[in-house]
């Protein structure tokens, strides 16, 4: 039999589509009954599927993240924390607090920075914010939102890559070996001692039986029960019975501010949304549409002074609401982003160290003298940990949770008996200085750590959700949440391209402009030009996040995206 | 002779050499037989060091050590060296040390192994997850110079390791998983000899 050269080719260019087609159908999902995105496509179809069952975006985004604290046990989980915003359809817009604590035995003399071992972990408050939304604001019951996790802890799920990777290139994997007292996160993530291949299936029945538990006796179980007991346990007191009756999560007002007409809803302090808002409302200052898009220098520069002016007023100014009165009307107000915007030199950079902090004081409604100062620009070491989920129902409600261990694998100190780690995010504050007696972050009793969580959901004119989003990626949180909305919204993209586009970082911390691979030669010349030193990373790098996140077009479409740094998946209802 | 590299040639090292470059079978053949102590050490800093040093204790290995950056003097004590080469940014980063300056230890070392005649296992048993730019520079740099290849079958999809057993006429096994390397250890290390060193 012959083939001609063009039937051949005809044959592998579908033979190649379809393999192109089922790769991008596991991270690209398009639906009109709602659409979930997360870093797992099990996750993502655990919460589709409570959707399909009558859920709403709360039920399904607390099924997929508990999904997600059994396939991605190293990213977030019971012993967690996060942020989660909501907006509802009958036009409420929240956002629930569950961030960690620290633990209420500590001082300002207490030293912040172990990254392993109990003395790393704060109070975690996944288990008290997943309950408390679904109780508050979902309609399913906590059995029911729970099942798909406890199923998959007890059947099994087949480990990807990611999974793979992460064993494989962490200390975990030799501290599981090393240390006794991981002897059952070794039997749970290992196989015979050995880091599992891509594909093989692993089960985690103390997980299952932990989440039995939940669905049963309810979040008590967790912070009262037979859990407590072994978290105190686990972490030799470091975290205390008294600690965790005394944890809570906290129902806030987003903060809220609007960019090109669009309605920004965020995160309040302690963590990033503030950056996000500041960086927008600058940009809302410049034209950004007439650059030619992602790798325009132009828009590139002045994006980047804009994430540089804001990540510079969240050292002095972002700390714990339930410690300090932040200066949050100042940081949000038009003026001040206008004035901040008047320090951006569309021909020169502002050298990163160099970027000071603005006074929002003076645009409060009622002005304060009390702005705290002195505080230093630490560099966070920056693990491109956590975990996203974006979900939209087929009511228009939206959640956007950012969740996190802080690094990966957290704390390594595995609850025995229960299958899950703890977080270590004390490393998140800063050790006490007597230099800078001002430091919103320094470590006390039941604070919580400045960290740098930024979901999201973006509202359009009429006030119906328009995009869900949000991602891992610690220091880049705010700067590859704020290029993807710029990429909708200022230069058109469709949501899988904006969020395939490379990324860059700018932030006070770092000395230079962190590129992703995949700008052209000629925009990186053109940026050295303006003076920026460029740190170049891979392509589609996992440094630089995972975003995962829903549009909802004004057809009806709603598009999901799971991240194409990390394997993520999209999800919805037939 | 200290080098203690023989070819027991049951169906010869041109059996070796013309092993599927997608072998889907564990290849078990006996080719090659080295002696303890054995020194363990990983090229890269990647876990696959750690790996081999589980599946060395599953062999039953009566004298080996592991080291997951060695020096030259752990090299000396040896009679064989298996280096498992990969790369891992994090694990690099932990060490101290780039790229470049790893394979610059990398040749360094093989090069006292050879200079001492000490046999070279090179092992690359964590499959594709471990073959990206920075770990295929290890290997085309190293594992030339090795005396004998094992590799995880799923590591070897583009034939790079079949080319490099071809071209420089280095025998190699191929295993599905890692676990399959227990046999191969049990089989190329002689269980009658004692070595001095200990695991540490």
């Amino acid at each position: 039999m012959r083939f001609s050269k063009g039937l051949i080719g005809i044959l592998l260019a579908l033979l190649i589509g379809g393999f192109t087609l089922t790769a991008i159908g596991s991270q690209v999902a398009i639906g009109t009954k709602g659409m979930v995105a997360s870093a797992k496509e099990l996750a993502s179809e655990a919460g589709a599927q409570i959707l399909a069952s009558g859920g709403n975006a709360v039920d399904a985004a607390v099924a997929t993240a508990f999904v997600l604290s059994v396939v991605e046990p190293y990213a977030s989980g019971l012993g967690g924390e996060g942020y989660m915003v909501l907006s509802l359809a009958d036009g409420r817009d929240r956002a629930i607090d569950y961030r960690s604590w620290a633990p209420g035995h500590v001082t300002i003399k207490t030293n912040p920075k172990p990254r392993i071992g109990p003395d790393s972990t704060c109070i975690p408050g996944t288990v008290a914010g997943l309950t408390y939304a679904l109780k508050e604001y979902g309609t399913m019951s906590l059995a029911q939102v729970l099942a798909p996790a406890i199923r998959l802890a007890k059947e099994g799920f087949p480990v990807d890559k990611t999974f793979v990777d992460l064993l494989a290139a962490h200390e975990f994997y030799k501290n599981m070996l090393e240390n006794p007292e991981l002897t059952e996160a070794r039997e749970i993530f290992l196989k015979d001692g050995l880091i599992p291949d891509v594909g093989t299936k692993m089960t985690n029945p103390q997980l299952a039986h932990a989440l039995e538990l939940l669905a049963a006796q309810g979040p008590d179980a967790f912070y009262r029960g037979e859990i407590a007991k072994a978290i105190v346990k686990a972490t030799g007191g470091w975290i205390t019975s008294a600690d965790l009756q005394r944890y809570q999560a906290v129902d806030r007002d987003p903060i809220t501010s609007k960019y090109r007409g669009y309605e920004i809803v965020g995160t309040p302090p302690n963590v990033a949304g503030i950056v996000v808002a500041e960086a927008l409302n600058i940009l809302n200052n410049f034209d950004l549409s007439k650059y030619k898009g992602w790798d325009d220098p132009g828009a590139i520069h002045l994006m980047a002074e804009a994430l540089l002016l804001a990540s510079a007023d969240r050292y002095p100014y972002v700390g714990d609401p339930d410690f300090y009165a932040l200066p949050m009307e100042g940081l949000l107000s038009e003026e001040y982003a206008r004035d901040r915007a008047q320090l951006i030199d569309p021909n020169k950079v502002i050298p990163p160290r160099e970027a000071s902090a603005g006074d929002p004081y003076k645009y409060m409604p009622a002005a304060s003298s009390t702005v705290p100062v002195g505080v230093g620009v630490l560099e966070c070491v920056g693990s491109p940990s956590t975990t996203q989920i974006s979900v939209v129902d087929k009511d228009g409600n939206a959640v956007s949770i950012t969740q996190t261990l802080s690094y990966f694998w957290g704390s390594q100190v595995m609850v025995p008996g229960y299958g899950f780690l703890l977080n270590n995010e004390l490393h998140n504050f800063n050790a006490y200085n007597p230099d800078n007696p001002n430091d919103l972050n320094v470590i006390e009793p039941y604070k919580r750590p400045r960290t740098v969580l930024a979901p999201t959901i973006v509202k359009d004119q009429s006030g119906r959700v328009f995009l869900v989003l949000g991602t891992p990626g610690a220091g880049r949180i705010p700067s590859t949440v704020v290029e993807t909305i710029v990429n909708t919204i200022d230069f058109g993209l469709p949501l899988e391209e904006a969020i395939k586009a490379p990324k860059f970082c700018s932030r006070v911390a770092y000395k230079e402009l962190r590129m992703e691979s995949g700008y052209s030669d000629s925009t990186i010349a053109a940026l050295k030009a303006l003076g920026h030193k460029i740190k170049t990373y891979g392509t589609l790098d996992l440094y630089f996040g995972g975003i995962n996140a829903v549009m909802w077009k004004p057809d009806g479409t709603m598009v999901g995206v799971g991240s194409f740094r990390r394997g993520g998946g999209a999800a919805g209802p037939e | 002779m200290r080098r203690a590299l023989y070819l027991l040639v049951a169906f010869g090292l041109g059996v070796a050499l013309t092993l599927p470059a997608f072998a889907q079978e564990v290849q078990t053949t006996s080719i090659v037989s080295f002696e303890q102590p054995v020194l363990i050490t990983s090229i890269g800093q990647s876990a696959g060091a750690m790996m081999a040093m589980v599946l060395a204790q599953k062999a039953g290995l009566s004298s080996f050590v592991y080291k997951q950056r060695a020096s030259l003097k752990d090299v000396e004590v040896a009679k064989t060296l298996i280096a498992v080469l990969g790369a891992s940014g994090k694990g690099l980063g932990a060490a101290g040390v780039d790229i470049d300056s790893e394979i610059a230890w990398g040749k360094k070392l093989f090069a006292h192994a050879k200079e001492l005649k000490i046999p070279i296992i090179a092992m690359q048993i964590e499959g594709e997850v471990r073959r990206g730019p920075m770990s295929d520079r290890i290997i085309n740099a190293l594992a030339p110079q090795s005396d004998y290849l094992i590799v995880k079958d799923s590591a070897n999809k583009d034939g790079l390791f079949t080319k490099i057993s071809t071209e420089n006429k280095i025998p190699i096994t191929f295993v599905k998983t890692a676990l399959d390397v227990v046999p191969i250890l049990q089989e190329i290390f002689p269980a009658k000899e004692k070595g001095d060193m200990n695991n540490g």
